[in-house]
Protein backbone atom coordinates (compact mmCIF):
# COMPACT_ATOMS: atom_id res chain seq x y z
CA UNK A 1 0.00 0.00 0.00
CA UNK A 2 1.28 3.65 -1.04
CA UNK A 3 2.50 5.59 1.76
CA UNK A 4 0.07 7.63 3.16
CA UNK A 5 -0.24 11.36 5.00
CA UNK A 6 -1.56 11.37 8.62
CA UNK A 7 -2.50 14.52 10.16
CA UNK A 8 -2.32 13.77 14.44
CA UNK A 9 -4.06 16.87 16.28
CA UNK A 10 -3.90 16.21 19.75
CA UNK A 11 -2.96 18.30 22.21
CA UNK A 12 -1.75 15.78 24.47
CA UNK A 13 2.07 14.63 24.08
CA UNK A 14 2.17 11.14 25.29
CA UNK A 15 -1.06 10.69 23.26
CA UNK A 16 0.43 12.17 20.46
CA UNK A 17 3.99 9.95 20.20
CA UNK A 18 1.98 6.94 20.42
CA UNK A 19 0.16 7.34 17.37
CA UNK A 20 3.10 8.74 15.82
CA UNK A 21 4.79 5.72 16.49
CA UNK A 22 1.67 3.45 15.49
CA UNK A 23 1.23 5.32 11.85
CA UNK A 24 4.94 5.63 10.96
CA UNK A 25 6.74 2.48 11.88
CA UNK A 26 3.64 -0.01 11.59
CA UNK A 27 2.28 1.44 8.94
CA UNK A 28 4.91 4.06 7.37
CA UNK A 29 2.63 6.68 7.41
CA UNK A 30 4.10 10.22 6.97
CA UNK A 31 3.09 12.23 10.00
CA UNK A 32 2.51 15.85 10.53
CA UNK A 33 1.73 16.46 14.36
CA UNK A 34 -0.38 19.62 15.74
CA UNK A 35 -1.88 20.42 19.05
CA UNK A 36 -4.41 22.04 18.51
CA UNK A 37 -7.13 23.02 15.64
CA UNK A 38 -6.09 26.48 14.71
CA UNK A 39 -2.67 24.76 13.96
CA UNK A 40 -4.19 22.16 11.75
CA UNK A 41 -6.30 24.21 9.77
CA UNK A 42 -3.25 25.94 8.93
CA UNK A 43 -1.13 22.85 8.20
CA UNK A 44 -4.29 22.02 6.18
CA UNK A 45 -4.03 25.04 4.26
CA UNK A 46 -0.48 24.11 3.14
CA UNK A 47 -0.12 20.78 2.19
CA UNK A 48 -2.80 17.60 1.44
CA UNK A 49 -3.46 14.83 3.83
CA UNK A 50 -4.89 11.32 3.26
CA UNK A 51 -6.45 11.50 6.72
CA UNK A 52 -6.75 12.75 10.32
CA UNK A 53 -6.63 11.89 13.56
CA UNK A 54 -8.35 14.35 16.13
CA UNK A 55 -8.68 14.71 19.26
CA UNK A 56 -12.41 16.19 20.78
CA UNK A 57 -11.46 18.39 23.23
CA UNK A 58 -8.15 20.75 22.97
CA UNK A 59 -7.70 24.25 23.84
CA UNK A 60 -7.69 27.07 21.25
CA UNK A 61 -9.95 25.36 18.74
CA UNK A 62 -11.71 22.15 19.88
CA UNK A 63 -12.14 19.25 18.00
CA UNK A 64 -15.76 19.63 17.12
CA UNK A 65 -15.36 23.10 16.14
CA UNK A 66 -12.57 22.21 13.79
CA UNK A 67 -14.23 19.26 11.94
CA UNK A 68 -16.76 21.59 11.10
CA UNK A 69 -14.23 24.11 9.75
CA UNK A 70 -12.61 21.23 8.26
CA UNK A 71 -16.00 20.38 6.79
CA UNK A 72 -17.13 23.81 5.54
CA UNK A 73 -13.54 24.27 3.40
CA UNK A 74 -13.84 22.93 0.11
CA UNK A 75 -10.40 22.73 -0.24
CA UNK A 76 -10.71 19.39 2.17
CA UNK A 77 -13.94 19.08 3.02
CA UNK A 78 -14.36 15.11 2.33
CA UNK A 79 -11.07 14.64 4.95
CA UNK A 80 -11.52 11.35 5.77
CA UNK A 81 -11.32 11.71 10.17
CA UNK A 82 -10.95 9.47 13.10
CA UNK A 83 -11.59 11.03 16.23
CA UNK A 84 -10.25 10.42 19.92
CA UNK A 85 -12.37 11.17 22.75
CA UNK A 86 -13.38 9.86 25.90
CA UNK A 87 -16.59 12.24 25.86
CA UNK A 88 -19.92 10.80 26.28
CA UNK A 89 -21.55 13.69 25.64
CA UNK A 90 -24.60 13.32 23.81
CA UNK A 91 -24.60 16.57 22.40
CA UNK A 92 -20.78 16.43 21.07
CA UNK A 93 -21.66 12.95 19.73
CA UNK A 94 -24.01 13.97 17.93
CA UNK A 95 -22.48 17.16 16.46
CA UNK A 96 -19.55 14.77 15.32
CA UNK A 97 -21.79 12.23 13.49
CA UNK A 98 -23.55 14.86 11.87
CA UNK A 99 -20.08 16.52 10.90
CA UNK A 100 -19.22 12.67 9.30
CA UNK A 101 -16.23 11.12 10.76
CA UNK A 102 -14.88 7.97 9.17
CA UNK A 103 -14.38 5.88 12.44
CA UNK A 104 -13.50 7.02 16.11
CA UNK A 105 -11.03 5.67 19.08
CA UNK A 106 -11.80 6.15 22.51
CA UNK A 107 -9.29 6.74 25.03
CA UNK A 108 -6.67 5.62 26.46
CA UNK A 109 -5.87 4.67 23.44
CA UNK A 110 -4.53 1.13 22.99
CA UNK A 111 -2.16 0.58 20.39
CA UNK A 112 -3.52 -2.95 19.11
CA UNK A 113 -7.00 -1.42 18.74
CA UNK A 114 -5.57 1.69 17.03
CA UNK A 115 -3.75 -0.35 14.45
CA UNK A 116 -6.89 -2.15 13.83
CA UNK A 117 -8.66 0.63 13.07
CA UNK A 118 -6.26 2.62 11.08
CA UNK A 119 -5.55 -0.84 9.32
CA UNK A 120 -9.11 -0.36 8.42
CA UNK A 121 -8.90 3.09 7.23
CA UNK A 122 -5.92 2.73 4.90
CA UNK A 123 -7.93 -0.26 3.04
CA UNK A 124 -11.20 1.80 3.04
CA UNK A 125 -9.06 4.81 1.43
CA UNK A 126 -7.16 2.40 -1.09
CA UNK A 127 -10.22 0.89 -2.13
CA UNK A 128 -12.00 4.24 -2.66
CA UNK A 129 -9.44 5.48 -4.57
CA UNK A 130 -8.78 2.36 -6.56
CA UNK A 131 -12.59 2.43 -7.63
CA UNK A 132 -12.26 6.02 -8.16
CA UNK A 133 -9.25 5.60 -11.04
CA UNK A 134 -11.32 2.54 -12.51
CA UNK A 135 -14.56 4.56 -12.81
CA UNK A 136 -11.91 7.44 -14.81
CA UNK A 137 -10.34 4.98 -16.71
CA UNK A 138 -13.58 3.50 -17.88
CA UNK A 139 -15.07 6.87 -18.59
CA UNK A 140 -11.50 7.79 -20.77
CA UNK A 141 -11.55 4.50 -22.78
CA UNK A 142 -15.01 5.09 -24.05
CA UNK A 143 -16.29 8.12 -22.71
CA UNK A 144 -20.21 6.36 -21.64
CA UNK A 145 -21.61 3.85 -19.22
CA UNK A 146 -22.92 0.79 -21.07
CA UNK A 147 -26.29 -0.12 -20.90
CA UNK A 148 -27.49 -3.58 -22.06
CA UNK A 149 -31.43 -4.37 -23.20
CA UNK A 150 -32.40 -7.81 -23.26
CA UNK A 151 -35.98 -7.95 -24.55
CA UNK A 152 -38.19 -9.82 -27.26
CA UNK A 153 -40.08 -6.48 -28.02
CA UNK A 154 -38.16 -4.14 -30.07
CA UNK A 155 -40.44 -0.96 -29.39
CA UNK A 156 -39.44 -1.42 -25.67
CA UNK A 157 -35.69 -1.31 -26.55
CA UNK A 158 -36.13 1.35 -28.88
CA UNK A 159 -38.19 3.03 -25.77
CA UNK A 160 -35.15 2.46 -23.99
CA UNK A 161 -32.52 3.48 -25.81
CA UNK A 162 -34.40 6.70 -25.75
CA UNK A 163 -35.08 7.07 -22.17
CA UNK A 164 -31.55 7.24 -21.83
CA UNK A 165 -29.12 9.96 -21.71
CA UNK A 166 -25.18 9.62 -21.13
CA UNK A 167 -25.88 6.04 -21.65
CA UNK A 168 -24.45 3.82 -24.36
CA UNK A 169 -27.54 1.17 -25.04
CA UNK A 170 -26.66 -1.93 -26.28
CA UNK A 171 -29.96 -4.00 -27.75
CA UNK A 172 -30.23 -7.54 -27.58
CA UNK A 173 -33.75 -9.83 -28.62
CA UNK A 174 -33.18 -13.00 -27.04
CA UNK A 175 -31.53 -14.19 -23.69
CA UNK A 176 -29.08 -16.10 -25.79
CA UNK A 177 -28.24 -12.57 -27.57
CA UNK A 178 -28.44 -11.05 -24.43
CA UNK A 179 -25.59 -13.40 -22.99
CA UNK A 180 -23.71 -12.70 -25.62
CA UNK A 181 -23.46 -9.10 -25.54
CA UNK A 182 -22.75 -9.11 -21.60
CA UNK A 183 -19.72 -11.39 -22.32
CA UNK A 184 -18.11 -9.34 -25.20
CA UNK A 185 -19.13 -5.59 -23.87
CA UNK A 186 -19.22 -6.08 -19.62
CA UNK A 187 -21.96 -3.18 -19.50
CA UNK A 188 -22.24 -1.70 -16.08
CA UNK A 189 -26.37 -2.11 -16.10
CA UNK A 190 -28.18 -4.92 -17.95
CA UNK A 191 -31.89 -4.74 -18.18
CA UNK A 192 -33.45 -8.24 -18.41
CA UNK A 193 -37.18 -8.01 -19.45
CA UNK A 194 -39.85 -9.94 -21.24
CA UNK A 195 -39.93 -12.99 -24.15
CA UNK A 196 -36.48 -13.48 -24.44
CA UNK A 197 -36.51 -17.32 -25.82
CA UNK A 198 -35.04 -20.18 -24.41
CA UNK A 199 -32.68 -18.84 -22.12
CA UNK A 200 -35.30 -17.06 -19.74
CA UNK A 201 -34.69 -14.14 -17.54
CA UNK A 202 -34.14 -15.97 -14.46
CA UNK A 203 -31.81 -18.88 -16.58
CA UNK A 204 -29.96 -15.40 -18.15
CA UNK A 205 -29.91 -14.33 -14.78
CA UNK A 206 -27.99 -17.21 -13.37
CA UNK A 207 -25.75 -17.38 -16.59
CA UNK A 208 -24.69 -13.73 -15.55
CA UNK A 209 -24.13 -13.98 -11.78
CA UNK A 210 -21.56 -16.80 -12.85
CA UNK A 211 -19.28 -14.78 -14.74
CA UNK A 212 -16.59 -12.97 -12.61
CA UNK A 213 -16.17 -10.52 -15.39
CA UNK A 214 -19.66 -9.44 -14.98
CA UNK A 215 -19.51 -9.28 -11.33
CA UNK A 216 -19.86 -5.41 -10.85
CA UNK A 217 -22.44 -5.42 -13.32
CA UNK A 218 -26.11 -4.33 -12.18
CA UNK A 219 -28.57 -6.87 -12.66
CA UNK A 220 -32.41 -5.12 -13.07
CA UNK A 221 -35.44 -7.29 -13.78
CA UNK A 222 -37.70 -5.17 -16.13
CA UNK A 223 -41.10 -6.62 -14.29
CA UNK A 224 -44.68 -6.05 -16.02
CA UNK A 225 -46.16 -3.24 -16.03
CA UNK A 226 -48.73 -2.36 -13.09
CA UNK A 227 -46.97 -5.90 -11.14
CA UNK A 228 -46.48 -4.75 -7.53
CA UNK A 229 -43.03 -5.16 -6.11
CA UNK A 230 -42.83 -8.89 -4.44
CA UNK A 231 -40.44 -9.72 -2.43
CA UNK A 232 -39.64 -12.67 -4.52
CA UNK A 233 -38.92 -10.78 -7.50
CA UNK A 234 -35.89 -9.02 -5.93
CA UNK A 235 -34.47 -12.35 -5.50
CA UNK A 236 -30.72 -12.88 -7.61
CA UNK A 237 -31.36 -9.32 -8.87
CA UNK A 238 -30.37 -6.13 -7.71
CA UNK A 239 -32.94 -3.82 -8.38
CA UNK A 240 -36.38 -4.61 -10.49
CA UNK A 241 -37.96 -1.65 -12.41
CA UNK A 242 -41.44 -1.78 -13.24
CA UNK A 243 -42.38 -1.90 -17.36
CA UNK A 244 -43.99 1.36 -19.42
CA UNK A 245 -45.30 2.23 -22.64
CA UNK A 246 -45.31 6.00 -22.32
CA UNK A 247 -40.98 6.88 -22.84
CA UNK A 248 -41.28 9.50 -20.22
CA UNK A 249 -42.76 7.32 -17.28
CA UNK A 250 -40.30 5.00 -18.02
CA UNK A 251 -37.23 7.53 -18.05
CA UNK A 252 -38.08 8.50 -14.37
CA UNK A 253 -38.58 4.82 -13.72
CA UNK A 254 -35.21 4.13 -14.92
CA UNK A 255 -33.53 7.58 -13.40
CA UNK A 256 -34.29 5.64 -10.00
CA UNK A 257 -32.52 2.33 -10.83
CA UNK A 258 -29.70 3.07 -13.32
CA UNK A 259 -26.39 4.06 -10.95
CA UNK A 260 -24.95 7.42 -11.24
CA UNK A 261 -20.59 5.83 -12.07
CA UNK A 262 -19.29 8.78 -10.80
CA UNK A 263 -17.75 7.16 -8.10
CA UNK A 264 -20.90 6.44 -5.77
CA UNK A 265 -22.66 3.48 -7.04
CA UNK A 266 -26.25 2.95 -6.23
CA UNK A 267 -27.30 5.84 -3.63
CA UNK A 268 -29.18 2.83 -1.68
CA UNK A 269 -25.79 1.17 -0.78
CA UNK A 270 -24.17 4.81 0.14
CA UNK A 271 -26.88 5.31 2.75
CA UNK A 272 -26.51 1.80 3.57
CA UNK A 273 -23.11 2.14 4.92
CA UNK A 274 -23.80 5.66 6.11
CA UNK A 275 -26.26 4.16 8.50
CA UNK A 276 -24.02 1.09 9.50
CA UNK A 277 -21.16 3.61 10.05
CA UNK A 278 -23.56 5.86 11.93
CA UNK A 279 -24.60 3.17 14.03
CA UNK A 280 -21.70 1.88 15.20
CA UNK A 281 -20.10 5.36 15.83
CA UNK A 282 -23.08 6.66 18.24
CA UNK A 283 -22.90 3.01 19.86
CA UNK A 284 -19.65 3.09 20.40
CA UNK A 285 -18.85 6.69 21.41
CA UNK A 286 -22.10 6.72 23.66
CA UNK A 287 -22.37 3.25 25.31
CA UNK A 288 -18.79 1.96 24.27
CA UNK A 289 -20.58 -0.98 22.44
CA UNK A 290 -18.23 -2.43 19.93
CA UNK A 291 -21.06 -3.19 17.08
CA UNK A 292 -20.56 -6.24 14.68
CA UNK A 293 -22.47 -7.74 11.33
CA UNK A 294 -24.96 -10.27 12.93
CA UNK A 295 -24.63 -13.57 11.61
CA UNK A 296 -27.59 -14.74 12.64
CA UNK A 297 -30.43 -11.86 12.67
CA UNK A 298 -33.73 -12.38 14.59
CA UNK A 299 -36.66 -12.07 12.87
CA UNK A 300 -38.59 -8.91 13.09
CA UNK A 301 -41.37 -8.94 15.63
CA UNK A 302 -43.47 -6.99 17.81
CA UNK A 303 -41.69 -6.80 20.87
CA UNK A 304 -38.68 -5.33 18.51
CA UNK A 305 -39.27 -1.08 19.63
CA UNK A 306 -37.46 1.43 17.83
CA UNK A 307 -38.53 3.91 15.48
CA UNK A 308 -38.69 4.83 11.88
CA UNK A 309 -37.78 7.65 9.46
CA UNK A 310 -37.98 8.05 6.05
CA UNK A 311 -35.15 9.00 3.01
CA UNK A 312 -35.82 10.51 0.10
CA UNK A 313 -32.77 10.23 -2.23
CA UNK A 314 -32.17 13.26 -4.44
CA UNK A 315 -33.94 13.90 -7.04
CA UNK A 316 -34.10 10.34 -7.07
CA UNK A 317 -37.87 10.55 -6.88
CA UNK A 318 -37.39 7.01 -5.19
CA UNK A 319 -38.72 7.28 -1.81
CA UNK A 320 -37.02 4.68 0.96
CA UNK A 321 -37.70 4.16 4.12
CA UNK A 322 -34.56 3.26 6.55
CA UNK A 323 -36.10 1.59 9.56
CA UNK A 324 -34.49 1.05 12.79
CA UNK A 325 -35.31 -1.34 15.31
CA UNK A 326 -33.62 -2.33 18.60
CA UNK A 327 -34.25 -4.70 21.18
CA UNK A 328 -35.48 -3.98 24.62
CA UNK A 329 -31.93 -3.89 26.19
CA UNK A 330 -30.37 -2.00 23.57
CA UNK A 331 -33.48 0.75 23.88
CA UNK A 332 -33.53 1.24 27.52
CA UNK A 333 -29.76 2.14 27.55
CA UNK A 334 -30.12 4.05 24.42
CA UNK A 335 -32.53 6.07 26.65
CA UNK A 336 -30.31 6.28 29.85
CA UNK A 337 -27.40 8.07 27.54
CA UNK A 338 -29.86 10.42 24.83
CA UNK A 339 -32.21 11.32 27.58
CA UNK A 340 -30.27 11.08 30.69
CA UNK A 341 -32.68 9.00 32.32
CA UNK A 342 -32.09 5.76 34.37
CA UNK A 343 -32.29 2.28 32.06
CA UNK A 344 -34.70 1.20 34.82
CA UNK A 345 -37.12 4.61 35.00
CA UNK A 346 -37.60 4.73 30.75
CA UNK A 347 -40.89 4.92 30.19
CA UNK A 348 -42.06 3.68 26.63
CA UNK A 349 -42.49 6.97 25.80
CA UNK A 350 -38.84 7.66 26.46
CA UNK A 351 -38.08 4.59 24.00
CA UNK A 352 -39.77 6.18 21.43
CA UNK A 353 -38.12 9.49 21.75
CA UNK A 354 -34.78 8.04 22.36
CA UNK A 355 -35.76 5.79 19.33
CA UNK A 356 -36.64 8.95 17.22
CA UNK A 357 -33.77 10.95 18.24
CA UNK A 358 -31.06 8.21 17.18
CA UNK A 359 -32.85 8.21 13.68
CA UNK A 360 -32.57 11.69 13.35
CA UNK A 361 -28.95 11.16 14.11
CA UNK A 362 -28.54 8.44 11.55
CA UNK A 363 -31.01 10.59 8.97
CA UNK A 364 -28.45 13.69 9.32
CA UNK A 365 -25.03 11.16 8.89
CA UNK A 366 -26.58 10.16 6.02
CA UNK A 367 -27.10 13.40 4.68
CA UNK A 368 -23.74 14.59 4.86
CA UNK A 369 -22.10 11.56 3.47
CA UNK A 370 -25.10 12.22 0.87
CA UNK A 371 -23.47 15.10 -0.03
CA UNK A 372 -19.80 14.44 -0.08
CA UNK A 373 -20.72 12.52 -3.43
CA UNK A 374 -23.06 15.42 -4.71
CA UNK A 375 -26.44 13.36 -3.43
CA UNK A 376 -29.11 15.08 -1.82
CA UNK A 377 -31.52 13.90 0.78
CA UNK A 378 -34.43 15.24 2.50
CA UNK A 379 -36.32 13.18 5.57
CA UNK A 380 -39.71 13.22 7.16
CA UNK A 381 -39.40 12.89 11.55
CA UNK A 382 -39.22 9.29 12.60
CA UNK A 383 -42.74 7.79 13.79
CA UNK A 384 -43.58 5.28 15.84
CA UNK A 385 -43.22 1.87 14.10
CA UNK A 386 -46.81 0.72 14.83
CA UNK A 387 -48.72 3.43 13.31
CA UNK A 388 -48.31 1.66 9.60
CA UNK A 389 -47.36 -1.59 8.03
CA UNK A 390 -44.26 -2.20 6.83
CA UNK A 391 -43.08 -3.13 3.44
CA UNK A 392 -40.90 -6.15 2.13
CA UNK A 393 -37.22 -4.46 2.81
CA UNK A 394 -35.34 -4.50 0.07
CA UNK A 395 -32.33 -4.95 2.12
CA UNK A 396 -31.71 -5.33 5.68
CA UNK A 397 -28.65 -4.49 7.86
CA UNK A 398 -28.58 -6.49 10.86
CA UNK A 399 -25.74 -5.96 14.06
CA UNK A 400 -25.12 -7.26 17.45
CA UNK A 401 -22.55 -5.48 19.97
CA UNK A 402 -19.55 -7.59 20.58
CA UNK A 403 -19.52 -7.44 24.34
CA UNK A 404 -22.99 -7.48 25.35
CA UNK A 405 -25.24 -8.96 22.21
CA UNK A 406 -27.31 -6.60 22.10
CA UNK A 407 -29.18 -6.55 18.50
CA UNK A 408 -30.22 -4.05 16.22
CA UNK A 409 -31.56 -4.53 12.72
CA UNK A 410 -31.95 -1.69 9.55
CA UNK A 411 -34.50 -2.21 7.16
CA UNK A 412 -34.37 -0.86 3.79
CA UNK A 413 -37.82 -0.33 1.85
CA UNK A 414 -38.96 1.18 -1.25
CA UNK A 415 -42.23 3.66 -0.25
CA UNK A 416 -44.80 5.28 -1.87
CA UNK A 417 -43.77 9.15 -3.16
CA UNK A 418 -46.96 10.38 -1.30
CA UNK A 419 -46.31 8.16 1.81
CA UNK A 420 -45.03 10.82 3.77
CA UNK A 421 -45.67 11.23 7.00
CA UNK A 422 -47.59 14.61 8.73
CA UNK A 423 -45.96 17.55 6.99
CA UNK A 424 -44.29 15.94 4.36
CA UNK A 425 -40.49 15.78 3.51
CA UNK A 426 -38.64 18.34 5.62
CA UNK A 427 -34.83 19.23 4.75
CA UNK A 428 -32.45 17.28 7.46
CA UNK A 429 -30.76 20.85 9.14
CA UNK A 430 -27.67 20.41 11.37
CA UNK B 1 24.32 -5.51 33.44
CA UNK B 2 20.15 -6.56 32.91
CA UNK B 3 18.68 -5.64 29.75
CA UNK B 4 15.32 -5.46 28.50
CA UNK B 5 14.65 -8.05 25.93
CA UNK B 6 11.84 -7.09 23.63
CA UNK B 7 9.05 -8.11 23.56
CA UNK B 8 8.58 -7.34 27.18
CA UNK B 9 6.43 -9.77 29.06
CA UNK B 10 5.32 -9.15 32.55
CA UNK B 11 7.66 -11.74 34.03
CA UNK B 12 10.39 -9.73 32.71
CA UNK B 13 9.52 -6.65 34.93
CA UNK B 14 9.93 -8.24 37.84
CA UNK B 15 13.29 -8.64 38.12
CA UNK B 16 14.11 -4.81 36.80
CA UNK B 17 11.63 -3.55 39.23
CA UNK B 18 12.85 -5.02 42.05
CA UNK B 19 16.25 -3.14 41.34
CA UNK B 20 17.09 0.57 42.31
CA UNK B 21 15.02 1.03 44.82
CA UNK B 22 14.06 -2.89 46.35
CA UNK B 23 10.74 -2.10 46.37
CA UNK B 24 8.76 -5.13 44.47
CA UNK B 25 6.41 -4.19 41.43
CA UNK B 26 4.56 -7.50 41.04
CA UNK B 27 2.76 -7.94 38.07
CA UNK B 28 -0.89 -7.22 38.84
CA UNK B 29 -0.94 -4.67 41.58
CA UNK B 30 1.94 -2.75 42.98
CA UNK B 31 2.35 -0.64 46.10
CA UNK B 32 -1.16 -0.46 47.47
CA UNK B 33 -2.25 2.96 48.45
CA UNK B 34 -3.79 4.02 51.69
CA UNK B 35 -7.29 3.12 49.91
CA UNK B 36 -5.60 -0.37 48.91
CA UNK B 37 -6.32 0.99 45.00
CA UNK B 38 -2.96 -0.09 43.07
CA UNK B 39 -0.71 2.58 41.63
CA UNK B 40 0.53 0.87 38.33
CA UNK B 41 -0.96 -2.27 36.72
CA UNK B 42 2.05 -3.54 35.16
CA UNK B 43 0.93 -6.06 33.43
CA UNK B 44 -2.01 -3.62 31.99
CA UNK B 45 0.45 -1.22 30.86
CA UNK B 46 2.34 -4.13 28.90
CA UNK B 47 -0.39 -5.57 27.06
CA UNK B 48 -1.42 -2.24 26.50
CA UNK B 49 1.91 -1.07 24.70
CA UNK B 50 2.83 -4.35 23.42
CA UNK B 51 5.54 -5.29 25.48
CA UNK B 52 7.13 -2.01 23.73
CA UNK B 53 10.17 -1.39 26.05
CA UNK B 54 11.17 1.52 24.26
CA UNK B 55 7.77 3.25 23.78
CA UNK B 56 7.21 2.67 27.39
CA UNK B 57 10.58 4.33 28.07
CA UNK B 58 9.55 7.15 25.71
CA UNK B 59 6.39 7.88 27.10
CA UNK B 60 7.81 8.01 30.81
CA UNK B 61 10.30 10.36 29.43
CA UNK B 62 7.71 12.57 28.59
CA UNK B 63 5.48 12.47 31.28
CA UNK B 64 8.21 13.52 33.99
CA UNK B 65 9.02 15.92 30.88
CA UNK B 66 6.08 17.55 30.92
CA UNK B 67 4.38 16.82 33.95
CA UNK B 68 5.78 19.62 36.27
CA UNK B 69 4.83 22.34 33.62
CA UNK B 70 0.93 21.07 33.78
CA UNK B 71 0.85 20.74 37.06
CA UNK B 72 2.37 24.25 37.99
CA UNK B 73 -0.51 25.30 35.67
CA UNK B 74 -3.20 23.72 37.63
CA UNK B 75 -1.72 25.33 40.80
CA UNK B 76 -1.70 28.96 39.06
CA UNK B 77 -5.33 28.16 38.23
CA UNK B 78 -6.28 27.08 41.47
CA UNK B 79 -4.76 29.87 42.90
CA UNK B 80 -5.89 32.84 40.50
CA UNK B 81 -10.34 30.72 40.91
CA UNK B 82 -9.73 29.88 37.41
CA UNK B 83 -11.83 26.90 37.22
CA UNK B 84 -11.91 27.13 33.69
CA UNK B 85 -8.43 27.01 33.09
CA UNK B 86 -7.92 24.17 35.64
CA UNK B 87 -10.46 21.81 33.36
CA UNK B 88 -8.27 22.73 30.70
CA UNK B 89 -4.97 21.46 32.38
CA UNK B 90 -6.80 18.52 34.59
CA UNK B 91 -8.16 17.14 30.99
CA UNK B 92 -4.91 16.88 29.49
CA UNK B 93 -3.12 15.78 32.78
CA UNK B 94 -6.54 13.07 32.88
CA UNK B 95 -5.30 12.05 29.61
CA UNK B 96 -1.46 11.71 29.85
CA UNK B 97 -1.69 9.55 32.64
CA UNK B 98 -4.62 7.45 30.96
CA UNK B 99 -2.10 6.00 29.22
CA UNK B 100 -0.16 4.96 31.89
CA UNK B 101 -2.81 2.18 34.00
CA UNK B 102 -2.00 4.50 36.65
CA UNK B 103 -5.26 3.77 39.23
CA UNK B 104 -4.51 5.74 41.78
CA UNK B 105 -3.37 8.86 39.99
CA UNK B 106 -5.81 8.27 37.09
CA UNK B 107 -8.80 8.68 39.45
CA UNK B 108 -7.39 11.72 41.41
CA UNK B 109 -6.61 13.17 37.60
CA UNK B 110 -10.08 12.73 36.45
CA UNK B 111 -11.82 13.57 40.59
CA UNK B 112 -9.85 16.94 39.59
CA UNK B 113 -11.20 17.52 36.10
CA UNK B 114 -14.69 16.31 37.34
CA UNK B 115 -14.39 19.39 40.28
CA UNK B 116 -13.60 21.85 37.80
CA UNK B 117 -16.10 21.06 36.04
CA UNK B 118 -18.58 21.47 38.61
CA UNK B 119 -16.98 24.66 39.69
CA UNK B 120 -15.91 22.98 42.88
CA UNK B 121 -12.68 24.51 43.59
CA UNK B 122 -12.36 23.16 47.40
CA UNK B 123 -12.69 19.14 46.06
CA UNK B 124 -10.31 20.20 42.80
CA UNK B 125 -7.86 21.31 45.22
CA UNK B 126 -8.41 18.38 47.25
CA UNK B 127 -8.06 16.18 43.99
CA UNK B 128 -4.53 18.02 43.18
CA UNK B 129 -3.57 17.01 46.47
CA UNK B 130 -4.23 13.34 45.75
CA UNK B 131 -2.88 13.59 42.72
CA UNK B 132 0.82 14.68 44.15
CA UNK B 133 0.62 11.94 46.65
CA UNK B 134 -0.30 9.33 43.81
CA UNK B 135 2.28 10.85 41.51
CA UNK B 136 4.68 10.34 44.10
CA UNK B 137 4.54 7.44 44.46
CA UNK B 138 3.68 6.39 40.48
CA UNK B 139 7.16 7.99 39.83
CA UNK B 140 9.69 6.10 41.09
CA UNK B 141 7.71 3.16 39.63
CA UNK B 142 7.87 3.86 36.53
CA UNK B 143 11.47 4.84 36.00
CA UNK B 144 12.27 1.33 38.05
CA UNK B 145 9.95 -0.03 35.18
CA UNK B 146 12.01 1.56 32.23
CA UNK B 147 15.76 1.77 33.89
CA UNK B 148 18.15 -1.05 32.65
CA UNK B 149 19.23 -2.84 35.87
CA UNK B 150 22.94 -2.41 36.73
CA UNK B 151 24.62 -5.04 38.42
Amino acid sequence: MESMRALIIEDEITTRVLLRRILSREFGCEVTECQNGLEALEALSHREFDFAVLDLRMPVLDGVETLDAIRQSPGFAALPVVVMTVEREEGRVRRVLELGISDYLLKPLRPDHVSDRVRQLMAKIAGARAAEAGSRAREAADGQPRLLVVDGDAGFRRLVAKAVEGWQVVEAESGLAGLKQAIELKPNVVLIGQNLGILGADLLLKKLRTRDQLHQARLCLVRPEGSAPEPDAHRGYDVTVERAADPDLMRARLAAVLPDLDGAADPVDAIGVAVAAALGQFFGMMLSLEVEPDPDPPAPGDDILGARTKLTVGDRHRPLEVVLRWDLATARRLAGVVLDVGADQATDEDLELAGAELARIVASRVKTSLEASGGRLTYSPAVPLDRTPLGPPRQTLTFRTVKDGLRYRVDFIDANEDDTAPGGPVPVLP
Amino acid sequence: MTDVTKPLRPGDLDPLARSGTGRSVSARSAMPDAGGASDLDVAALDERLGGDHELLSELVDLLRSTLPDLLARIDDCLAAHDLGGVREAAHALSGAIGNFCAPAAGRSATALLAAARRGDRSEAVRARGEFAASWQRLEPLLVELVTPRRG
